[in-house]
């Protein structure tokens, strides 16, 4: 999330108070703020790649949870279907 | 008084690097390490890289000489810690002389020795196309003293340089067919970002590697700004691996795809099938070229106006080394340097204009030398091509003459007479003002310089080989 923000933050910054700077000076910096916005692009994917599979995760357990309780655990009885040990004879 | 002794001499284009320097003695090629750059330089050689990258071929082959062996003066030099040696590469080459091909062969071969570096924990610190030397006709990595440690943060400064050095000329030749190579000879430094995006279409500049590579960075350093460099704190001017790594990917897919737009072949490209000659006329001709080549066993050989390279071919064929084709028609260049990769020949055809060949410039006008003087050939072929200088860019034929003959000690050229359907092409909407252009007048001026020592007719157009020797 602070990458994402990070990253309009100076694409901002670069529109909003653009100045012409010479070239000449300094030519290697264009490139090097590629680098950090690019970094900070992979970065945040990889953060949502991981939400995403913890997100997933969750969202199995949940769904397992649900069904465990309908089904019976195996190797036990339901003893709300034991027929009522009086009744037999 | 003693004979002058053989001082080692500095190469007037290893003059940048505080990590080491490039010194020449007696054809041999040394190189000072210094200890600037001595604890990266042990640190490369600890992991291994530079064996496996020189037994692959990529880089250049490197020792560590032995003290008796290294001269005095390099020693003497202050802060040197140890000298390594490379084996001399026979011509040297720039990036303005390269086809197409040869510097798309370049351009992916810096990117596969950076990816290979960075597995080991190495990284370059530069991406100079001036880095890279052809051997025959493959490239090979020559500056040992850009490989360096990796740094875990370290952004890739080398990028806006492989973008101008090796990227953009390619761009510019794909996109928009303009061969790179006389653009590239005037600046030295590559084609700037700056200048390409002004010329190429708006859909190809938001294309997603464009973007990235040359759009973005471009519009970075238009606008920047004296706050920004501090705003961006110390921990997010941190580049991490991955990032790196994407770069030069992304750069290799792309690099690999670039191809020359296929066109209608220029007047040069279909000049093998469409000339003056009949078959057996041209197996006559490259029977002279073998003939001469088995007779004067030339190691290196130039083949002036090399077209496509049929009679560099011959001579490889016929026991020379090296064959070097100078060659101004761009496609023509490509489809030469195409057999040369295709066919594994030890031949170069390379971009050089007779009438404006390579001059002496950079840093001192030393820099990067004239072509004639940084290179040497056993023997010269100007075959079909005397009457380009002399009629068509109206050099007169006796200077003509004086230049072929210069190049080498012996040689073979062709006079094509006026009678000749070419020649008369030339002259067809033009004055004749070549009234010494004969035959009788060539082999005259021919003869007051050199020696003639064969002759032969090779066509109905009563084209002429004629063999000397100085």
């Amino acid at each position: 999330m602070k990458c994402l923000v990070f990253v309009f933050w100076i694409i901002s910054l670069v529109f909003l108070t653009a100045k012409p700077a010479y070239a000449y000076l300094d030519p290697g910096t264009g490139s090097l703020i590629v680098q950090t916005v690019i970094a900070a692009v992979i970065g945040s994917l990889f953060a949502i790649k991981i939400y995403w599979q913890k997100l997933k995760a969750f969202l199995l357990r949940r769904k397992l949870n649900r069904k465990e309780r309908v089904l019976p655990v195996e190797g036990e009885v339901d003893m709300s279907l034991r027929i009522n040990d009086s009744k037999r004879s | 008084m003693c004979a002058s002794r053989n001082l080692p001499i500095q190469d007037p284009a290893s003059y940048r690097d505080p990590k080491g320097t490039v010194y020449h003695h007696s054809s041999r090629v040394f190189r000072t390490v210094t200890s600037c750059g001595v604890e990266d330089f042990q640190f490369v050689l600890s992991t291994g890289l530079l064996e496996r990258l020189e037994s692959e071929g990529k880089i250049i082959a490197t020792r560590v000489a032995k003290e008796e062996e290294i001269p005095p003066e390099c020693l003497q030099v202050p802060g040197v810690e140890f000298v390594i040696e490379h084996p001399k590469i026979e011509l040297i080459t720039y990036p303005y002389e390269w086809s197409f091909g040869a510097l798309k062969r370049a351009a992916l071969l810096q990117l596969d020795i950076h990816l290979a570096a960075l597995e080991c924990g190495v990284t370059l610190s530069d991406a100079s196309a001036y880095n890279i030397q052809f051997i025959g006709k493959d490239p090979v990595f020559i500056d040992l003293l850009s490989f360096c440690r990796y740094r875990e943060g370290e952004p890739w400064l080398g990028h806006r340089q492989y973008c101008e050095q090796f990227l953009n000329p390619l761009l510019l030749r794909a996109y928009k067919n303009i061969a790179h190579n006389s653009w590239y000879r005037g600046t030295l430094e590559g084609i700037p970002s700056a200048e390409l995006l002004k010329i190429l279409d708006l859909s190809t500049k938001f294309r997603f590697n464009s973007f990235i590579h040359l759009l973005l960075p471009n519009l970075f350093q238009n606008f920047r700004t004296k706050v920004d460099a501090r705003a961006i704190s110390q921990k997010q001017r941190r580049i991490p691996l991955h990032t790196i790594v994407f770069l030069l990917r992304s750069l290799r897919k792309w690099v690999e795809k670039l191809r020359i737009p296929s066109c209608r072949g220029s007047v040069w490209s279909e000049y093998s099938e469409a000339n003056t000659y009949s078959n057996e006329e041209r197996e006559a001709k490259k029977e002279y070229v073998a003939d001469f080549v088995c007779q004067h066993q030339p190691r290196t050989l130039w083949d002036l106006g090399c077209n496509t390279g049929d009679f560099s071919v011959v001579a490889l064929n016929n026991g020379v080394e090296t064959a070097v084709g100078w060659e101004y028609d761009p496609l023509t260049l490509e489809l030469a340097y195409k057999r040369a990769v295709d066919e594994g020949l030890n031949f170069l055809p390379l971009f050089l204009d007779a009438v404006n060949p390579s001059p002496c410039q950079g840093w001192r006008q030393s820099e990067r030398r004239g072509f004639a003087e940084r290179a040497n050939a056993d023997a010269v072929i100007a075959l079909a091509f005397i009457h380009h200088l002399a009629i068509a860019r109206n050099i007169p034929l006796e200077e003509a003459i004086d230049f072929v003959v210069s190049l080498a000690p012996v040689g073979v050229v062709e006079f094509v007479p006026k009678s000749d359907p070419t020649v008369q092409v030339m002259l067809e909407n033009r004055q004749d003002i070549f009234p010494h252009y004969t035959e009788d007048n060539f082999l005259h001026l021919l003869g007051n310089k050199v020696r003639i020592t064969n002759t032969k007719l090779v066509s109905k157009t009563s084209r002429k080989l004629v063999t000397f020797e100085k």
